[in-house]
């Protein structure tokens, strides 16, 4: 059956003919392991095709999407990881058998006479194979690629004459973007892996036309196939085994899914880049982020070789030193003439060898000047200034990295529940974890400290670490006076208060003073829920929260509001309806003279979005705060003038975007989910 | 000859074997949308009762969570609506897309019909399918009918509960 249908598609194709050429190619000297390497990189390459159509598949180039869609293909597609991880490892793997590639064949020297074509053709499959490795390494547009691919084609810019041109066709522009990515991802699919395959097609005919170089006393003949076949398919798979142990092994960051809790056999082998299988991965690019950028392995001699021309002279080393020793290779054939052939052939095997050796030498101190020193503090006293900065360079760059790598997996982790339209990047910069801080000292640490995060030599308001919490409450009832709480501030009327409430209770005796304490406790446990209308349902809750109300409504309720209620003391402070929760500190932020905060006695300036598109209302209302504030002044009263000064200290307002705000809000009460949405929200810039 | 023979199957079983290893892994890569089921939504608030005219259908937006491979979009518009206030002050809700091929549907008034503008589906303005028309009908079934309902807590917001339905089916049948 097989074989009729077999005769008839020979008949009409003559299909054996051209497989019977292919295949039954003579090998003189018979099949031998040592000439593996080429089928080696052709299955690879193979493996490089299959893999990366499947990534086109799913993959998204642009500036907002490309790493997202990477995420996305690395932790929640099934065997994304598997994928692009052999993708990944594959690219190095060619890197690695080129190498062995061109070493064997120096040294059966089959690069030179009749053979000098073939060399040339395979040195430019060489730097078509680095130029994939280069462009693919770009495609995640994670930090890691960013910024070392800026190294390559800021030397791109830098040759005479027509760098800076071919820069802005390569990069698509002035900076990276959009552009970038399209024009890389078009050279890494299609033009670049075209000219592979011409080439490879080029390389195999012009192959064939000499054959294999046998040794000159290897005797008998062998047949491609299968002889030949056995062995290359033999060794092919073992590397491809190699690859998938490095896959399966892996170098990527862990996340824990919210979504999978019970992870089944297929779930956990078909989702394994959430326990770090496959590729790494890097936080979304950020051209706002300063990264510690190195090549990709393979490029790190050519980094290093950077490192020895300073100025002026960087161009020999970025493109006259690589682009002289490819020159070099080129040259290598012409050696093989006449009587030169012995001398060709000796030349070639140095040169390569050396070639290989010097790579390697640099890529070692690439490494090593970047590892962590391990010296003690003694050791290092010792050294030389120039040692010591080489050192300092090395810990600052281990720092770094891992800094960098915390924030890789903090981006991973947050991508896990969604990403914003506007891209990943937003993933990081709205993330009140991570801008929390920063914001809290740049806005409010002038005069609030938060615990350790943003210390202050001399606050004048109250630390908020854990600020509205039963225990921030707590603290503030039993030492009002601390400097944690009002000391620093203008709010005696609380510590006066309580003060007055624990004189009286000691002089009515213990049971008294236990009362106020119970009761102390009962109110913080009450407002730490940030109570507002409802009482929770759940019994024990409904307990704790119908004393707590109970207790609020004895000691605080004339000072201090709630749900509309109370308030009506001279000395009245804010309202505590919600009090500590996100709306509660909002108008805090916002508006903290309004009569439902501290009015006259606030000294917090109002943050307020002053110069966004609803700034003239934001304006409008301060204002009122302030005039109302001001009515309360009678023009007879001789204190007037202080009072009225106080008004304008109480009513100040300061500038802060309305994405900060919810940052900061966020960070203090630890609710660290991303904030989506475009903020501000404008149009282009007028003209 | 029998080593030949031998590498010949050696060959063929190497190469199922690596066939295997990267085919499956390949396969599940390639069909993994099955893992991506339509979201199962519930009620969202579209229009206010007495915003509506009696008899006349009116489209209105329905805006929910949407989930498009990575990208999380918090409120977005998910689809639109058709909403017809009855007499009875009943609300009939029917999806915009077409049964037949999904194109979006709309509103004729001077024939006081649905047609869709694509294929000239037509529906009454009941949903059903409009019969005796003078070319025949395309659409294989009357409009799709949405879930809709008072808001529990305030009637006088209509919630609608939004669905896809597979085209080209004799009756509504969901896409998942």
């Amino acid at each position: 059956m097989f074989a009729k249908l077999s005769d008839w598609l020979d008949h009409r194709t003559g299909f054996r003919k051209v497989r019977d050429a292919l295949l039954l190619e003579h090998i003189p000297g018979g099949a031998k392991w040592r000439y593996v390497w080429g089928s080696c990189l052709a299955f690879v390459f193979a493996v490089q095709l299959i893999t990366g159509v499947l990534l086109m598949t799913s993959y998204s180039p642009g500036d907002s999407t490309a790493w997202s869609s990477v995420y996305f293909i690395q932790y929640e597609m099934d065997f994304g990881w598997c994928i692009r991880g052999l993708h990944h490892f594959g690219s190095q793997t060619m890197v690695v058998l080129l190498g062995l590639h061109m070493l064997q064949v120096v040294i059966a020297g089959a690069h030179l006479p009749p053979r000098e074509i073939n060399w040339w053709l395979g040195l430019l499959l060489l730097a078509a194979v680095l130029g994939l490795s280069l462009t693919g390494y770009l495609l995640p547009w994670d930090q890691k690629g960013y910024w070392a691919t800026q190294v390559a084609t800021n030397i791109a810019g830098s040759l005479p004459l027509v760098g800076p041109a071919v820069q802005k066709i390569i990069v698509g522009g002035p900076v990276y973007g959009h552009h970038t990515l399209t024009r890389f991802f078009t050279l890494h699919v299609a033009i670049l892996p075209a000219l592979v395959i011409a080439l490879i097609m080029a390389h195999v005919a012009v192959f064939r036309r000499h054959g294999v170089t046998a040794p000159k006393n290897a005797a008998g003949e062998g047949l491609f196939w299968p002889d030949q076949a056995f062995r290359d398919l033999l060794v092919s798979l073992i590397i491809f085994g190699v690859m998938l142990g490095l896959v399966i092994y892996g170098h990527g960051h862990k996340i824990t899914s919210a979504a999978a809790t019970e992870r089944g056999f297929y779930e956990r082998v078909a989702h394994a880049g959430k326990d770090g299988r496959g590729a790494n991965l890097d936080a979304p690019a950020d051209p706002s982020r300063p990264y510690p950028a190195r090549p990709e392995w393979y490029f790190l001699f050519l980094f290093q070789l950077l490192k020895y021309f300073e100025g002026d002279q960087e161009i020999v080393g970025t493109v006259i030193v690589p682009s002289g020793v490819f020159g070099l290779l080129f040259l290598l054939p012409l050696l093989g003439y006449g009587r030169m052939r012995p001398f060709g052939h000796i030349v070639g095997v140095t040169v390569v060898v050396a070639l290989l050796l010097g790579v390697g030498f640099l890529t070692y101190l690439a490494l090593d000047a970047d590892r962590e020193p391990t010296l003690s503090s003694e050791e290092i006293e010792k050294l030389d200034d120039k040692q010591k900065q080489l050192v300092e360079k090395a810990r600052l760059f281990q720092t770094e990295l891992r800094d960098a790598a915390d924030l890789a997996r903090r981006a991973i982790q947050l991508a896990d529940e969604g990403i914003p339209t506007d891209g990943a990047v937003y993933l990081l910069r709205r993330d009140p974890l991570t801008q929390g801080p920063r914001l809290f000292r740049q806005h409010c640490g002038t005069c609030h400290t938060h615990g350790t995060d943003s210390s202050n030599e001399n606050p004048t308001a109250s630390d908020l670490e854990d600020f509205g919490t039963q225990k921030w409450i707590l603290g503030l009832l039993n030492e009002p006076d601390s400097p944690r709480y009002f000391a620093k501030t203008n709010l005696k009327a609380m510590s006066n208060w309580i003060k007055l409430r624990r004189e009286s209770a000691r002089k009515k005796g213990a049971t008294e003073e236990k009362k106020l304490a119970d009761d102390f406790e009962k109110i913080a446990v009450w407002l730490g829920e940030h109570p507002r209308d409802e009482a929770p349902t759940n019994d024990d809750k409904k307990l704790a929260w119908e004393a707590g109300s109970k207790a609020f409504a004895n000691r605080c309720n004339e000072c201090h509001s709630f749900n509309g209620t109370g308030g009506t003391s001279t000395t009245r402070g804010p309202d505590f309806t919600g009090y500590g929760d996100a709306d509660w500190i909002r108008m805090m932020i916002m508006s903290p003279a309004c009569n439902l905060r501290y009015g006259a006695k606030n000294k917090m300036p109002a943050f307020r979005d002053l110069e966004g598109i609803s700034g003239n209302l934001e304006a409008h209302e301060l204002n009122q705060t302030k005039i109302i504030l001001l009515r309360d002044i009678s023009d007879d009263d001789p204190t007037a003038e202080t009072k009225r000064k106080t008004v304008d200290e109480a009513t100040r307002a300061t500038a802060l975007t309305e994405v900060d705000r919810e940052l900061i809000i966020r960070w203090l009460l630890k609710d660290y989910r991303v904030i989506f949405g475009g903020e501000p929200i404008s149009g282009p810039p007028k003209g | 000859m029998q080593r030949r023979s031998f590498l010949k199957w050696a060959i063929n079983g190497l190469g199922v074997l690596w066939g295997a290893i990267l085919g499956v892994p390949a396969l599940a890569f390639l069909t993994d949308a099955r893992n991506r089921l339509a979201p199962n939504r519930g009620f969202k608030t579209v229009a206010r009762l007495h915003d509506l005219p009696q008899g006349t259908p009116v489209q209105v937006v329905i805006r929910d969570v949407r989930n498009d491979a990575w990208t999380l979009h918090p409120n977005d518009v998910i689809g639109r609506v058709w909403l017809i206030r009855r007499p009875n002050d009943e609300v009939d809700a029917f999806t915009t897309i077409c049964p037949h091929l999904g194109c979006s549907i709309n509103y004729d008034k001077a024939a006081a019909l649905f047609i869709c503008p694509c294929h000239g589906g037509s529906f009454e303005l009941n949903g059903h399918l409009k019969a005796n028309t003078a070319a025949k009908n395309p659409a294989p079934r009357g409009m799709d009918r949405l879930e809709c309902r008072r808001d529990p807590t305030n009637p006088d917001f209509l919630q609608v509960k939004y669905q896809n339905f597979r085209q080209g089916e004799t009756s509504p049948i969901l896409k998942n």
